[in-house]
């Protein structure tokens, strides 16, 4: 059921067996998995069923690092949240990703990517999308067969495109159904309120925009708001923890991470469907190329993943305003594309959410986002161009340009974020560097569980999407666990 | 006879390209009336002389100066981006090319020129050509 928490009668005192704060991807999947287990959920909105610019304002930030879009253009703050401008991309990270990879400083999750399997298996119908279909399969569905790269030096890689799939509106019915689902709209957490020594949340503090307050009490309580909004809260509530909730070696809003999104490249190719500009269909699925950096090439030239997708024409012209010097245009029987990468980045302690000395319109303040990035972030772009350039010449595709922004020394990045913020929450044995174990429950605070792409130890250069709803698969299979002791 | 010494001024196709031009043979093309002029001798030592800078890749060296290797390529073949790239049309320089960017690229030999990934001889071709033919 939903109630308004605008309401007066909406209630100020409530009490269930988990609190979820966040209806997103995160949110909404760990909420739904319990209450269909049987297991009472509140769930904490901070907006309606739509979008509406006094609650959306809530997501304002300050931006003090390399530059990114706007806080509060880039997220959704509604029933659903993000998934209302998610654009579908499922793929799931590569086993290496998980890895300790000892060029990447900070690198190395407590689990393995054979701990996900079986969720990203459940997390695909979850998310709008088929089943488990992530190699060279792929062709033969769509009807094509792969052109024969070195996978020593690339590889192609997939992904699945959801419609995509808005959480709000797929799931709103079942959670009006759901007898032991209650989801409080327009209502905002503003503090996790800790025990005396700060060993168990004792309740989240809620409060709407026309000033109705409130406390949810539960024996767990998920944080899943997003990768900026769980460190700010975290952060925020530090009344009993003077650096914020879990917070006890400053490690909370450290190894902000997003993914560098960007015109790397352009070749001049023969129009073939070796790498299609299209998604392809097959049975209902839609599939989407790209190619990636071999593994071997990542850890040979010390540099992280990144892969890139081809597109007709040039999305940015200005990232090429020498490209035409050698080839004006296109040779007759050629074609002009270009590549659009997504990469990882390492994570970086210095690069961190913090609160800024502004405030919002409940009180709070707001988060001060110092997103950095450094020349290997940028390295691992060329080295993946460099790599596909080299095939496309091996193999007589065609000939490839790096973009100029990859080679002007004087510039250190030209990319925008691909909004996407990851690891200000991490996942870790050691609190001292880390914020959460390997079972997402924050170091030291036996009921407080965090979901969503802030406990990314590293990114991958693979959306986050799919990744999100397996971790918060496993979250609530754990959580179910642990309450029916 | 092409002096000597003014090959060893610096090291690399740079090197080569200044010092070429000071030794006023940047007209020697395979186009131009003056390398004929040379005789097989002074081609020879040009051709020595230009090797120890080009990992005394002897191809190369020729290809510099635009003697005759055997060719097993019609230009026709050639990837036209290179020829375009390149502007060759002897017989002699596109066959070598052909053949040694290809192994280049199966050796993972790659070089970045103006952006462009080139195969290592490919970008050496470039700086001779940029060498020998100063407004190209």
């Amino acid at each position: 059921m939903f109630l308004d928490f605008r309401r007066e009668d909406a209630g100020a005192s409530f009490e269930t067996a988990v609190a979820v704060i966040g209806s997103g991807p995160a949110g909404l999947t760990i909420a739904r998995e319990l209450a269909a287990a049987g297991i009472d959920v509140i769930l904490i909105e901070s907006g309606g069923f739509d979008g509406d610019a006094a609650t959306q304002a809530l997501y304002d930030g300050d931006n003090a690092g390399v530059p990114h879009e706007a806080f509060d253009a880039v997220r959704m703050r509604f029933f659903g949240g993000s998934s209302n401008c998610w654009g579908g991309g499922c793929i799931p990270f590569e086993n290496h990703d998980f890895e300790k990879r000892d060029w990447i400083p900070h690198s190395g999750w407590p689990i393995t990517r054979r701990d996900l399997d079986p969720f990203y298996e459940r997390a695909l119908p979850v998310c709008g999308a088929g089943p488990y279909l992530y190699d060279d399969s792929v062709w033969s569905r769509v009807g094509q067969t792969a052109t024969d790269f070195d996978r020593e030096r690339v590889r192609y890689c997939y992904w699945q495109l959801s419609a995509p799939l808005r959480f709000g509106e797929a799931y709103r019915a079942d959670a009006e159904k759901a007898p032991n689902l209650k989801v409080l709209l327009n209502a905002n957490a503003t503090r996790i309120a800790l025990n005396a020594d700060g060993s168990q949340v004792e309740a989240i503090e809620i409060k709407s925009l026309s000033g109705h307050t409130g406390r949810v009490r539960a024996r767990h309580f998920v944080v899943a708001c997003g990768g900026i909004e769980n460190a700010r809260l975290m952060l925020a509530s530090n009344d009993r923890m003077p650096a914020g909730a879990g917070n006890g070696h400053d490690a909370v809003g450290r190894y902000f991470m997003e993914h560098p999104y960007s015109t790397a490249g352009l070749a001049i190719a023969k129009p073939t469907d070796f790498l299609p500009t299209k998604p392809k269909s097959s049975n209902g699925l839609q599939f989407r190329f790209g190619l990636t950096t071999a593994p071997q090439v990542q850890e040979r030239e010390r540099v992280y993943s990144a892969a890139v997708v081809f597109d007709l024409g040039e999305q940015r012209g200005d990232l090429f305003k020498t490209g035409g010097q050698l080839f004006p245009s296109a040779p007759e029987g050629y074609v002009r594309y270009s590549f659009v990468s997504q990469s990882e980045q390492s994570p970086k302690p210095e690069s961190r959410v913090t609160l800024s000395s502004r405030r919002d319109a409940l009180g709070n303040h707001l988060p001060r986002v110092d997103w950095r990035m450094d020349a290997t972030d940028k390295r691992s772009i060329e080295v993946l161009m460099k790599m596909i350039g080299l095939e496309f010449a091996r193999l007589g595709l065609g000939r490839v340009k790096l973009a100029d922004w990859i080679l002007d020394t004087a510039a250190l990045w030209g990319v925008v974020a691909n909004v996407h913020h990851m690891g200000t929450t991490r996942m870790g044995d050691d609190p001292k560097t880390s914020v959460v174990d390997k079972h997402c429950r924050v170091h030291g605070i036996a009921n407080l569980h965090i979901a969503g792409s802030s406990v990314f130890v590293t990114s991958s250069y693979a959306n986050p999407t799919l990744t999100i709803v397996a971790l918060a698969l496993r979250l609530a299979d754990q959580l179910k666990t642990a309450l029916a002791k | 006879m092409i002096r000597r010494e003014f090959l060893f001024a610096g090291l690399g196709s740079a090197a080569i390209a200044l010092v070429l031009t000071r030794a006023r043979v940047a007209q020697l093309t395979s186009k131009s009336p003056e390398l004929d002029k040379l005789t097989q001798d002074e081609q020879t030592n040009l051709a020595n002389c230009l090797d120890q800078f080009l990992g005394n890749d002897r191809l190369l060296s020729q290809l510099a100066l635009g003697c005759s290797v055997p060719c097993a390529v019609h230009p026709s073949e050639l990837d036209p981006l290179i020829r375009n790239l390149l502007d060759l049309e002897a017989p002699a320089r596109v066959a070598y090319l052909t053949q040694a960017a290809q192994r280049d690229f199966e050796n993972g030999a790659i070089e970045v020129s103006g952006g462009w990934v080139l195969s290592r001889t490919e970008r050496h071709a470039l700086a001779l050509k940029a060498a020998l033919i100063p407004s190209s």
